[in-house]
């Protein structure tokens, strides 16, 4: 079972969040605040984070350990030390029910709940102002993808 | 080329354009000469004057075809294609000489007067289009130079070989030099957009543009300039040979006299250009470089209206010379930048205009004061000094004039920019948006009107009103709150509703309306805030206000705001100050306390300044106080605008100080106060740069990545706060604009941006920031950097000290972090004083220093 911990001071926190994409622009002032809405957790191998009332809607950022994204039984990403996950869930987007986001290994964790990310985006513009930035940064990487991968199928004989 | 202050990736540019500059000047000068010779030759020379009626209106017909034949065309290939057909001309001639020298004498001396000035100009339309206004500085110099070369060459080849060869073959070496030239601007830092035949983002450059530059009143008030500058020198020169022929009787002593005049007149030249052009365009920029000119005239002037008969042909000589040397050099680079700011279609036929048939009218001009004077006085030395003086002090004020225009007209290009950026952003078609919000009007689902009466509400209210008795009449209780919420929020009387439709129970007045209890519906209750505004009726629905203010839901609490506001009571102030703070009611909030108006501007005053107000709460305020706009509003915001403050409430406060000045710019602030903040941001934008340089020397990679992030951070904060602060010391509009396109990534927006900046500045503003500003590299920006602050490079402890005594939260926690990363004990004193810190997150980073240290 998940469990909170603290072992992190907060700007400690602060600066493992500023490395992630997701708040590389934010103010370093402002991601300072974030961490100081966030908790540690230490997750155990086979939880299923999605499908847990706690961590659903949460964004977790791995300090250390593994976690793992599947559908249909194929292994769709791995977030690692220093990758996050639960993008989505904190935007209020649900992954299909296929989609499963499982510990793998022991994993620390950084959790951001949606309601800290909520509030957050309210008061703080510059902060709000960043994340919109990085979505739509996000959605231009994944649409270069997308025209990527169809010109190589057309280049396919 | 560190010498001339030349960028390597500049080299190759300069170097063409100088050699381009050479080439048609030193070409213009052998046809010159060549014409001069061969007129003198062949007629009288009391044919002159006829023929200098006759250039001035060939000129500006030739400026005005050259127009034409140049439409849509890339500045190099117009001046390429000028060059090749003046030297297809030039060799007709030569051969025409030999034919008929009489007539050639007169047609070549027409042709020679508008081609000359014609191809000089577009040379000077290709450099300004090859470098900006900035780079100018630097760079003209040395091109300018290159033309007085040019010059010399010209005329020191022509007395060379005047007497080895015929005079019209000299017309075979200028269209020769034509061609090199032709080829070398056909070279000359080409971009890729000119490549086409056409060019189709330009306008036509024709006599089109020739009407649309002339409808420019900053285009006229250039006119006038020259016109006046050439008269002054036209009058100065008749001047200057009047006193010749009046001291010198014998003609080889005249030749001599002036042979060594304009010996000394290039050579001076030269070294004006090379050594003090650049010196001076980058100290004092090029509007009162300009002035140098009418100035050193005027004293001359002065002086020989004055000066004993002793001395006065040496002064005459030197005021003659003063204006020579400078007019081909100094003045003309200076010159070149008052074209910049002008649109590219603009640009091209006003300098044609102005510098070919204006300069040529200036000559006429001149030629009919000469003769007034002559007949109303005597014409003597000192009447014509006199003369002199009147041109040359309305020329100074002409010059100030154009200088004030200029820093009017060097923001026009932001604005230009940035105004095309909105355009291209766009907008969704409202038109089509609104059908769908009508027809959703007409759903049977509650939540779709409710979603087109909140877009109806802000976008086309007219729609909601004209449907108000059905919508008010609604089976939906919140369909009914939602309507009878807007219609208050817009005004419209709370008496001249339809009370009886609100409810079901049957007709209201101010005493039913007040009986509705909480638990009621939502539109009921809205009819009780509303009817809290009433000024007659009962008492009830006004003491139930505090309650309605806290009603779950919205669009009665949005009721309750207004109604408050309306009644004016300050008992409700607080209440909306902690609903600034919540997303859901913030707009409505601030609507509520602006209709307060300027009653409550010292309160919210306070309210800014007190930390205990949520961060989103005192911004919200700033905007309050923005709309309010009042002098006082303005005043209570910038108590709150001094550096101490949260950065965050301190952009807000210097936003809301710029909006509130750009409505009206009469608002006063304690400008001795603005000064001294913006001395201060100046001085700590400028320790960050040296701060940022000193930190990249850390070994601890996380650590140096952090420092230099925040740091950098801070910089552009500091230099956003900057610009604002300028703001509110010069013209508001444009030095925000500036600060756009000083950001931006156009590199000719970005210069036009600093040359705004380098005309408005005062001295000791624009010397410690416009350098750091364009610096051209990181280094030199810290050297820059270090040089205004007076001070060197910090070591990197030095400056986590200095971020350790900062006055910044965030930046102590940074250098605390630092200390307990790298296990820095020798800060031990400021980590246990940040532990009694209010701020928890020092407190908590100045602990964890701590057990780092005591781990070590």
């Amino acid at each position: 079972m998940a469990k909170v911990i603290q072992t992190m001071s907060i700007m400690e926190r602060a600066v493992q969040l500023m490395a992630t994409d997701f708040l590389r622009n934010t103010p370093t002032d402002e991601v300072a605040l974030i961490a100081s809405k966030t908790t540690e957790v230490q997750f155990e191998p086979g939880e299923i984070l999605n499908r847990d009332a706690d961590y659903a809607d949460s964004f977790i950022l791995v300090v250390d350990g593994l976690i793992e994204h599947r559908r249909e039984n194929s292994i769709v990403r791995e977030a690692r030390k220093g990758m996050a996950t639960g993008l989505m869930a904190l935007m209020g987007i649900d992954e299909p029910d296929d989609h499963i986001i499982e510990v793998r290994e022991p994993t620390h964790g950084i959790v951001l709940s949606r309601r800290d990310f909520l509030d957050a985006i309210s008061e703080h513009t510059e902060f709000a102002i960043e994340i919109i930035r990085s979505l739509a940064t996000l959605i231009l990487r994944q649409a270069r993808r997308i025209d990527e991968l169809e010109k190589e199928r057309r280049e396919t004989p | 080329m560190r010498w001339f202050n030349i960028q390597k990736s500049e080299v190759p540019l300069v170097v063409s354009l100088a050699v381009l500059h050479f080439l048609v000047i030193a070409s213009f000068t052998l046809a010159r000469i060549a014409r001069d010779g061969l007129f003198l030759g062949e007629l009288p020379v009391q044919m002159l004057p006829y023929v200098y009626v006759m250039v001035a209106i060939w000129t500006g017909f030739a400026v005005w075809a050259f127009g034409r034949l140049s439409a849509r065309r890339a500045s190099h290939i117009t001046l390429a294609r000028g060059l090749i057909w003046t030297s297809a001309s030039l060799l007709v001639f030569s051969f025409w000489f030999a034919q008929a020298p009489r007539i050639a004498a007169v047609i070549f001396y027409l042709w020679s007067g508008a081609y000359g000035l014609i191809l000089v100009s577009q040379f000077w339309i290709l450099t300004s289009d090859r470098v900006n206004s900035r780079q100018a500085k630097r760079l003209f110099g040395l091109i300018g130079a290159a033309g007085i070369m040019g010059g010399l060459f010209g005329g020191g080849t022509a007395t060379m070989i005047g007497d080895l060869i015929a005079t019209h073959w000299i017309l075979v070496m200028a269209a020769a030099l034509h061609v090199v030239a032709a080829w070398v601007a056909m070279k000359s830092g080409v971009r890729a957009d000119e490549t086409a035949p056409v060019l189709k983002s330009a306008r036509a450059d024709t006599g089109l543009g020739l009407r649309s530059a002339l409808s420019e009143p900053y285009v006229r008030l250039l006119a006038m300039l020259f016109l006046v500058a050439g008269i002054t020198s036209a009058v100065l020169d008749y001047e200057f040979k009047y006193f010749l022929q009046q001291k010198f009787v014998e003609g080889g002593a005249i030749t001599r006299v002036l042979g060594l005049f304009y010996g000394a007149q290039n050579v001076v030249a030269l070294i004006a250009q090379l050594g003090l052009a650049g010196f001076i365009l980058s100290r004092v920029g090029p509007r009162s470089a300009s002035m140098l000119l009418p100035g050193g005239i005027i004293l001359g002037a002065a002086v020989t209206v004055m000066a004993p008969l002793l001395i006065l042909f040496r002064v005459v000589l030197s005021t003659r010379l003063y204006d020579a040397t400078l007019r081909v050099s100094l003045a003309r680079t200076s010159w070149e930048f008052l074209y910049f700011p002008l649109p590219d279609q603009i640009r091209r036929p006003a300098k044609r205009l102005i510098e070919v048939a204006v300069s040529r009218s200036a000559d006429a001009g001149a030629g009919l004061l000469v003769l007034g004077l002559n007949a109303v006085a005597e014409g003597t030395i000192r009447q014509i000094s006199f003369l002199v003086l009147i041109l040359a002090s309305a020329w100074m004020m002409l010059e100030f004039v154009v200088s004030r225009a200029y820093r009017a007209q060097t923001s026009r290009p932001l604005r230009r920019a940035i105004a095309l950026a909105r355009t291209r952003e766009g907008s969704l078609p409202l038109t089509e948006q609104r059908e769908d919000w009508i027809q959703f009007l007409e759903s049977e689902d509650e939540s779709r009107i409710l979603l087109a009466l909140e877009a109806l509400g802000s976008s086309d209210f007219e729609t909601v009103r004209s449907r108000r008795k059905e919508l008010l009449s609604h089976r939906s209780p919140r369909v009914r709150a939602k309507a009878l919420s807007l219609l208050i929020s817009r005004g419209d009387s709370v008496d001249d509703l339809e009370w009886e439709t609100l409810v079901d129970r049957g007709p209201m007045d101010g005493e039913a309306t007040a009986e509705i209890s909480l638990a009621e519906s939502a539109a009921d209750r809205v009819a009780v805030a509303a009817a809290a505004a009433r000024k007659y009726g009962s008492d009830i629905p006004r003491s139930r206000l505090p309650e309605l203010l806290e009603d779950p839901e919205k669009d009665v609490r949005v009721a309750a705001f207004r109604s408050a506001s309306i009644l004016g009571d300050r008992e409700f102030v607080p209440t909306f100050v902690k609903k600034l703070g919540s997303p859901v009611d913030r707009k409505d909030a601030r609507q509520a306390l602006t209709r307060y108006g300027n009653r409550i501007v010292g309160t919210l005053g306070d309210y800014l300044l007190d930390p205990e107000v949520s961060i989103g709460g005192r911004i919200g305020i700033t905007r309050v106080l923005a709309v309010i706009g009042t002098q006082e509003a303005a005043l209570s915001l910038f108590r709150a605008g001094h550096l101490s403050i949260d950065r965050l409430i301190v952009n807000h406060v210097l936003e809301a100080l710029n909006q509130i000045r750009l409505k009206d710019p009469s608002v006063n602030l304690p400008m001795e106060d603005v000064r001294a903040r913006l001395d201060q941001e100046i001085i700590r934008y400028l320790t960050r740069i040296v701060q940022v340089r000193s930190v990249r020397a850390l070994e601890h990679e996380c650590v140096r990545g952090l420092l230099v992030r925040v740091l950098q951070e801070r910089m552009e904060q500091s230099l956003e706060r900057i610009f604002r602060r300028l703001a509110l010391v010069y013209p508001t509009e444009e030095t925000l604009l500036a600060h756009r396109g000083y950001l931006g990534s156009n590199a000719r927006l970005r210069a036009n941006a600093l040359e705004y900046l380098d005309s408005i500045l005062e001295p000791t503003h624009r010397r410690r920031l416009i350098p750091v500003l364009e610096a051209r590299s990181p280094d030199d920006q810290v050297r820059l950097a270090s040089d205004a602050l007076d001070r060197g490079s910090p070591s990197s402890y030095g400056t986590i000290m200095e971020l350790l005594e900062s006055r910044e939260t965030w930046l102590n926690t940074v250098a605390l972090y630092t200390v307990g990363s790298l296990k820095l004990d020798l800060h031990l004193d400021q980590v246990y004083g940040a532990m009694r810190s209010k701020d928890l997150l020092v407190r908590d980073t100045a602990g964890w220093a701590l057990r780092q240290l005591d781990a070590a």
